[in-house]
């Protein structure tokens, strides 16, 4: 009996099986073909559609111009404000919900520390690719090289080694860490191939729309790869002369040579509003403040370009209002004052500085005093310029009275709400305006970072490279420390440490790059290479 | 002879069985109730020759069956004293044959379709009665009772002759006498229970049982596609619940109600508040990156559940979801299928199960109409324990005018504020439900309006909804074509859910607000600015952390409402070509519009502006659309004794989704407050959004059964989803089957004499699911901050194939000792093939990788228990479920190959999720919900929390990952009561999960700002005790131990939880006592009463997402409810 049942389950299922099988065969001949369209995703944008009208390269070229001083806004704050701002002595934290976390006071939760590098090396390094797949113009390709030099060395300024040279080589889902010394030569390596090949097309300009900085201006993306190579030469001065006084002097030499005029400073375009603006007074009506430290120097100095750079303080009853900074490294006080210290004089569509000619003209006087051939000038000559291009390019006036002024000296803090605690009564700053050429080649330096670092506002991450490499300008240290003593207070924050994700995603290598290139603890004391020991 | 064969029919079939739920075969009531719908008096025209000898009944059933198109169907321990039979039995009808075969044995019999059904006979005093009862009735009057199940009266049943017409209704003692003669057919109907038809053999003694609607779905189960099966051939576990048990205790999301009523399930209500979006869980979660939530299916098809994505850190907007769209009150019946072999027919998404939803139909020969009121209180649950004994500001620090750790309050200044007195409000449910069934034989109709409006405990928070049902059944050609066709049409508008995070949402400022400030100042919470010509925010407090406003700002000036539009319109055409086979074809368009918009109006804080002072407006337009339809050819036929079920079919199934988002700040040169897309600043805009999905399938599922005491089923299904479709694709198309067997042993064997009813089932299937859409065509995305288009960060994909979970299950289900019932599964299942994408170091130049691995092993347990007695009037039945489940990660990334270049990847460890400092990571071996911690308070060398020279402690977030605990439950459990006396009813249930931790970021904020009560504690003991010996001060410690979201650890709380689930005390007016026109029933109802157990600061078992990993995370959840109230139920 049972058997009989079970043939007759087995040749049911056979024919049912069949019936299947037929009908299966039917249905996916007849109608999947619209499968395609469906699972293509229409809020993307397929390769044949980014194709159309160079859009991919454009979105590829201006989508590298987007990471490196960050147009994302957030990414922006983290690393502009709140490390940058903060460490370069330009803005200080005013939203009291950072305490305890903040860079500013020495202990960022990993949800900050790791955005410079967790966030910007992937973006840099996918555009970048992408512009090398989309495109075989030799400009486009100098010109992402140059953009991704320049994000990629703010990176190594803040973390010392980083994974570079072998990012996503043959595929691999991990890649083992650069020295910062070998970081710095690729970065000159791949300058040098950038400058080589635009002097040879300075005049094969491409798309302007692929292009939020200069337009598809070929020239003067020579011109700031110079500048750049001379930035990057400058950094490495103290550990590594005779490459630096090289890589300088080839810049100073180079027939169309770095930016000398502010029509050729680097900004790029902001994509919807300055991030700046954003953050300054978007957020909590304003994140940040501008620091203590710049309006002591600047207000000591009486500096015109105060107007330009700062919105004064609204301080009501009986406080006088000017341009009044807040200390920064402080426990924030809740509350409605802390939004009425200065802040930063920005409007939506303002571009956004990458680098200026003034700079460049304080990083020849550097090389001057260092005895390079600076192509011409003193150092004398170059600091001036420096200081007329700065108050060219904001549109201040009284350069010339400003560079003979030598008595003027940066103020000592005093908090306007006599917050006593905020107050500064450490060693007083003294360095003057007016170059002494019969100074100790140390003042001298000071001298030309301090207006450098004037001159540079608001490049924050540059401004904390310079404080490593040379400890000007003189910045007030910070009240409240939470480091548990691995940062020294006299001398800053050095770096921050990698993010918790190498260690678990990439840990033999970040272990290998703590014990064999930083050889140091992978905290925020340790120096990186060029920084001064 | 006449007498005889009269006294026969008095004997045999005058007399209904009485049988008690639980003591029968639910396949006994199955067949008699489905028997109820049909009618009675079918002519049998066999010729039956038997020849007994000495022969056992249930051989001679074995010799009838031979002889006739009927299986017989018995239980086993029913016939254990039937005596043997000497018979000869020549050209006798199939009725006149049972009445020899049955008569003195105590059995009866009843026929209903392909089955005769013997089962034993009520008890003897009835039967004497009735015998004295026909002595003394006049043979032109009928006269009768009409019981319940368990043996009680029904008064005011209505009875219908309908061959004179003549009517009547049922006196206090069921009894009723009515005009009528032998041959005649009764229909006989009363509320909440199974109209009958019945035709007239004995002019007396008529006892009709009448069954209780439930009755009917413990026997029939609904399986896929909508095919009603009988339980007993089940070889997987179905676990039904009435729409009354649903509708006792109201949600307005229906699956709350099932919570505790079904062993296997895991419910986790929505914190977004009344119609909020419940997580649901079945067998445990077995994907690492889907969300693992069940599939619902109304009648037979699976429905949209489409819900928008829930806040978690950031934003808080809550969500509903689409099944809450349904009225509770049309639900005829819900069944759970826990296990992916119960879905296997389903598709896809069934691999988790599926909860399958019966509607209600016009019933036959009887038209009721029903109204409900239904109206329930709802105070916040668990709180965490506040202070306001310290005032505002800090002993550390000057300008501190946020926080709560300023000097002790004295009477004078005393501020009192409470959260849970001062802020929530008592929310209120308001239901009303009218329906209305009617039919006949060959045409049903039933029509229903509900009404939910309601309040919730946070001001200003509003969930309504309207559902307008009605539903048609009919017959043509001769019964051969049967037409089944609904609508379904709902408007669901819901304003300000509100789920956890810290934006928008008022419970962070309800919550931190310094108690040393007066809370009576910032309830008028606007201020006119003259100069403006606009109400502006007060909110002099800042709390800039949370981005804080005042809660009654983000009450009345955050506006966030959704307005819902849905449809459903279904059809089912059914043609029964011949006996054994029919051919089906149904149809079902699910459409939802919505228009959610948002208006943020002007001096809300600028950071959730995008920066406007004039405010923000934000408008989306979403469309949801699924069409599907099925055609299945059903066989189904009988090879003397061999049961052949078989349905082949193919299913066409298309998901669009529209949508139209804009949103920005109003402009700086519009107007304030005027919310529209001209005065926005749209440099943000996002991407339409315009989906559709497709899967086209064929199945076919065959049943065999063997003397309908074993069963054997295969099932087997292939889709082409268009998720497969791709170059990157490996397969277009996948294959799962099922095979299940099952054994009634209690028909089969002889089993001690306790045991009246053993199933035993068992059953494998392996359910493919694809992976995401879009994934296997590559495209460039569109980002928001750049406004462009550009290339993704994760590593280049190639060859995905589909996910897989394969599980078996093996279960019984038995009843015994007289009134006790198990039902036992266990069950193992394995999901690979896992799609996910973990993070990569960046120096791979990506941010993620996608990669195709992981395995989830899932097994557990489930068990329900019943038992049930009557003492006369009394009766009290109970149930108990429990189910455990153990989750356990097998592997991870274990030697992925690469598709590209080769390279093989392992990966032992992926962070998931989480909130700050609190993660879910995976490892090899443990769960899918293990939550570590990633900082400690820095310990010495013998692990004492170090304490600094100047007595702080300090934080060290280089302490690797601590396992915490998995946020997974070890087991839950429910138990449920029930005591009727007379027209009295008594319920309740208690519900307990066991084991599990969650973490709580709003206990550690409130520490931080010294609003805790454990923060006042601390201050009055002069400072936290650690290491046992060390006083710290109480501030300090709670800067560093409560700051950044809190160190998870110290956060972290057993989610065990035992709670009073529900309580109804009910009272049904007898009909007599309302002109027997109408049946009364009130009730007073109460859910989530009472926390008996709980040591977390919130509802463990709430939750914000219905994602996998922000599970167990409480960052300023709204709290539960306690819901108290009343049910109205009137039927005419």
């Amino acid at each position: 009996m049972f058997d009989l049942n079970f043939k007759l389950i087995m040749k049911l299922r056979k024919i049912g099986m069949l019936a299947m099988a037929l009908s299966m065969a039917y249905v996916q001949q007849s109608c999947t073909k619209n499968f395609d369209d469906y699972n293509t995703d229409s809020s993307g944008a397929t390769l044949e559609e980014v194709s159309r009208a160079a859009y991919v390269l454009s979105a590829a070229l201006t989508g590298l111009q987007a990471w490196v001083i960050p147009l994302d806004v957030n990414t922006n704050q983290f690393v502009e404000c709140l490390l940058g701002g903060s460490f370069g002595g330009y803005l200080a934290d005013s939203n009291n919900g950072f305490n305890g976390k903040n860079f500013a006071t020495y202990n960022p939760e990993n949800g900050w520390a790791r955005v410079p590098f967790n966030d910007v090396i992937p973006n840099v390094f996918i555009r970048h690719a992408n512009v090398h797949s989309v495109s075989e113009d030799p400009v486009a390709l100098a010109v992402a090289d140059i953009i991704r030099a320049m994000a990629i060395s703010r990176v190594t300024d803040i973390y010392g080694p980083i994974p570079y040279s072998k990012i996503g080589l043959d595929g691999a889902l991990a890649a083992p860490y650069d020295s910062q010394e070998e970081v710095y030569d690729l970065l000159f390596e791949q300058l040098n191939h950038a400058i080589a090949t635009l002097t040879e097309r300075q005049n094969q300009d491409f798309s302007a729309k692929a292009d939020m900085v200069y337009g598809g201006n070929a020239l003067q993306w020579l011109k700031l790869a110079n500048s750049l190579k001379l930035r990057l030469a400058i950094r490495i001065s103290n550990v590594s002369e005779a490459k630096a006084r090289e890589m300088a002097e080839q810049v100073a030499s180079h027939p169309v040579g770095p930016i000398v005029s502010n029509t050729d400073n680097a900004f790029v375009n902001p994509i919807n509003r300055n991030p700046f603006r954003v953050i300054m007074y978007e957020y909590n009506n304003g994140d940040s403040r501008i620091s203590a430290d710049i309006t002591s120097y600047m207000n000591g100095y009486a500096d015109p370009r105060r107007a330009q750079y700062f919105e004064q303080s609204t301080f009501t009853g009986s406080t006088s209002n000017g341009y009044h900074g807040l200390r920064s490294g402080i426990q924030i006080p809740s509350g409605d004052n802390i939004k009425r210290y200065a802040n930063m004089k920005v409007a939506e569509n303002d571009r956004i500085l990458w680098m200026n000619a003034a700079e460049v003209a304080f990083l020849k006087a550097e090389g001057a005093v260092r005895g390079w051939n600076m192509g011409g000038g003193t150092a004398e000559s170059l600091y001036n310029e420096g200081i007329r291009l700065s108050f060219e390019q904001w549109g201040a006036s009284g350069a010339d009275t400003y560079l003979n002024n030598s008595t003027s000296q940066p103020q000592n803090y005093t908090d306007p709400l006599n917050q006593t605690a905020f107050n500064y009564s450490g060693t007083p700053r003294t360095i003057t305006i007016k170059w002494v050429e019969s100074a100790t080649t140390e003042l001298k330096l000071e001298r030309i970072i301090t207006q450098k670092w004037i001159a540079n506002f608001p490049l924050g991450i540059e401004a904390w490279a310079e404080y490593r490499r040379t400890g000007y300008p003189r910045l007030m240290p910070v009240v409240t420390n939470n480091s548990g003593g691995l940062v020294n207070s006299a001398t800053m924050a050095r770096r921050l440490a990698y993010p918790q994700e190498e260690y678990t995603e990439n840990a033999a290598n970040v272990s290998q790059a703590v014990s064999n290139l930083l050889k140091a603890p992978d905290n925020m004391g340790t120096n990186v290479w060029w920084a001064k020991q | 002879m006449n007498f005889f064969k009269k006294e026969k029919n008095r004997y045999l079939l005058s007399r209904k069985i009485n049988i008690k739920i639980f003591f029968h075969t639910k396949l006994t009531l199955l067949l008699l109730t489905a028997f109820l719908t049909l009618g009675y008096g079918k002519s049998y025209p066999q010729q039956i020759n038997l020849k007994l000898e000495n022969t056992r009944l249930d051989q001679a059933f074995e010799l009838l069956e031979k002889q006739i198109d009927y299986s017989i169907v018995y239980e086993k321990s029913s016939l254990r004293q039937s005596k043997t039979l000497n018979i000869s039995i020549e050209n006798k009808s199939l009725e006149e044959t049972l009445n020899i075969l049955l008569e003195n044995q105590g059995l009866d019999y009843k026929i209903h379709q392909k089955y005769i059904v013997i089962s034993r006979k009520a008890n003897q005093q009835n039967r004497t009665q009735a015998v004295a009862i026909e002595k003394i009735t006049v043979q032109s009057n009928l006269k009768g009772t009409v019981r319940d199940s368990i043996g009680r009266p029904i008064t005011g049943a209505s009875v219908l002759n309908t061959t004179n017409k003549k009517g009547t209704s049922t006196d206090n003692s069921g009894e009723f006498v009515l005009e009528g003669k032998t041959g005649d057919v009764l229909e006989i109907s009363s509320v909440g229970f199974q109209a009958q038809r019945y035709a007239v053999r004995m002019s007396s003694a008529i006892h009709i049982v009448l069954y209780p609607q439930q009755e009917e779905l413990d026997a029939v189960v609904v399986t896929a596609l909508g095919i009603r099966r009988s339980e007993r051939s089940l070889s997987y576990n179905v676990q039904q619940v009435s729409g009354d048990d649903l509708n006792q205790v109201k949600d307005a999301n229906l699956i709350n109600s099932l919570n505790g009523k079904v062993a296997g399930v895991n419910i986790n209500s929505s914190s977004g508040g009344i119609g909020g979006a419940s997580k649901v869980v079945l067998r445990g979660t077995k994907s690492i990156a889907k969300d693992n939530n069940v599939l619902y299916v109304i009648d037979g098809i699976p429905m949209f559940n489409k819900k928008s994505a829930e806040g978690t850190e950031f934003g808080s907007t809550g969500t509903s979801e689409g099944i809450a769209d349904l009225n509770p009150e049309d639900v005829e019946s819900v069944s759970v299928l826990t296990g992916a072999a119960a879905a296997a027919l389903y598709g896809s998404d069934a691999a988790n199960g599926a909860i399958v939803i019966t509607t209600k139909k016009g019933a036959i020969g009887k038209t009721t109409l029903s109204l409900t009121q239904n109206t329930q209180y709802h105070t916040p649950l668990v709180l965490p324990r506040f202070q306001n004994s310290y005032g505002t500001g800090s002993e550390l620090a000057t300008g501190v005018n946020d926080k709560s750790w300023g000097t002790k309050l004295n009477e004078a200044n005393h501020m009192g504020y409470d959260p849970a007195k001062d802020y929530f409000k008592t929310g209120i449910t308001m239901t009303e439900g009218l329906s209305f069934s009617t039919g006949n034989d060959k045409n049903q109709t039933y029509a229903s309006v509900g009404a939910v409006n309601s309040l919730g405990v946070i001001p200003n928070n509003e969930y309504d909804r309207y559902n307008f049902t009605f539903r048609n059944s009919s017959k043509f050609l001769d019964e051969k074509l049967s037409f089944d066709a609904g609508v379904n049409y709902i408007i669901q508008n819901d304003q300000n859910m509100t789920n956890q995070g810290i934006y928008s949402n008022p419970l962070t400022t309800a919550y931190l607000f310094p108690r040393g400030d007066d809370w009576n100042a910032i309830k008028m919470y606007e201020r006119y600015d003259v100069q403006r010509k606009i109400y502006t925010q007060y909110w002099p407090q800042g709390l800039n952390e949370v981005v804080g406003q005042n809660p009654y700002w983000i009450n009345y000036r955050n506006l966030r409402n959704m307005e819902k539009d849905r449809y459903m319109v279904n059809a089912s055409l059914d043609y029964k070509v011949v006996d054994w086979l029919s051919f089906t074809a149904r149809g079902r368009l699910d459409n939802v519009h919505g228009r959610f918009t948002e208006k943020l109006y002007a001096s809300t804080n600028t950071t959730i502006t995008d920066g406007s002072p004039n405010g923000l407006f934000g408008i989306q337009e979403l469309q949801n659309k699924r069409i599907y339809g099925d055609i299945t050819a059903n066989i189904n036929k009988t090879f003397n004794t061999v049961t052949l079920q078989s349905n082949l079919g193919a299913i066409l199934q298309r998901d669009l989704e529209r949508g139209f988002p804009i949103r920005g700040p109003l402009l700086d040169n519009a107007i304030p407050n005027k919310f529209d897309i001209t005065q926005i600043d749209d440099r943000k805009k996002e991407p339409l959004i315009d989906r559709t999905q497709e899967t086209q399938s064929v199945f076919g599922s065959l049943e065999l059964g063997y003397k309908n005491i074993y069963f054997l089923t295969a099932t087997g299904r292939n889709d082409w989803p268009s998720q497969l479709a791709g170059a990157k694709s490996s397969q277009k198309s996948f294959f799962y089957p099922s095979l299940g067997a099952s054994a009634v042993l209690s028909d089969a064997l002889t089993l001690p004499s306790g045991i009246q009813y053993l199933k035993v089932r068992s059953s494998y299937a392996s359910v493919g699911s694809p992976f995401p859409a879009f994934l296997a065509i590559p495209t460039y995305e569109w980002d928001v901050a750049t406004q462009q288009y550009r290339d993704r960060t994760h590593y280049p994909i190639s060859n995905l194939k589909p996910e897989r979970t394969n599980s078996w299950e093996a279960g019984l289900t038995t009843r015994f000792l007289d009134g006790w019932s198990l039902d036992l599964s266990l069950y193992h299942a394995t999901t690979l093939n896992q799609t996910f994408d973990p993070q990569l170091s960046v120096s791979s130049g990506y941010s993620t990788l996608y990669v195709q691995t992981g395995k989830v092993l899932n097994k557990g347990v489930e068990l329900a228990l019943g038992y049930e007695k009557k003492w006369d009037d009394f009766t009290w039945s109970t149930n108990y479920t429990f189910s455990t489940n153990k989750n356990k990660r097998l592997e991870l990334v274990r030697d992925f190959q690469h598709p590209e270049t080769g390279a093989v990847i392992n990966k032992d460890r992926l962070d998931v999720g989480g909130l700050s400092q609190a993660r879910f990571i995976l490892k090899e071996g443990g769960t899918l919900g293990d939550l570590y911690s990633l900082s400690d308070l820095q310990r010495d060398d013998k692990g004492k929390i170090y304490v600094d020279p100047n007595g702080q402690v300090a934080v060290n977030n280089n302490v690797g990952d601590i396992l915490i605990g998995s946020v997974l439950p070890k087991s839950n459990m429910a138990w449920r009561n029930s005591l009727n006396y007379r027209n009295i009813n008594f319920d309740f249930m208690f519900a307990a999960r066991v084991g599990g931790v969650v973490y709580s970021a709003t206990q550690a904020f409130l520490d931080y700002y010294g609003v805790s009560e454990v923060s006042a504690e601390a201050r009055d003991f002069g400072g936290v005790l650690i290491n046992g010996s060390d006083r710290i001060h109480a501030e300090s410690y709670y800067n560093i131990v409560g700051n950044r979201s809190g160190i998870p650890q110290y956060y972290a709380y057993s989610a065990t939880n035992v709670r009073l689930q529900e309580v109804v005390l009910g009272y049904t007016f007898p009909k007599n006592t309302l002109w027997n026109k109408a049946d009364l029933s009130l009730s007073l109802v109460g859910r989530n009463l009472l926390m008996i157990y709980n040591r977390a600061p919130f509802d463990p078992e709430t939750t914000a997402s219905t994602g996998n990993y922000y599970q167990g995370i409480d960052y300023f959840m709204s709290p539960s409810t306690r819901n108290i109230g009343f049910n109205v139920r009137l039927k005419f």
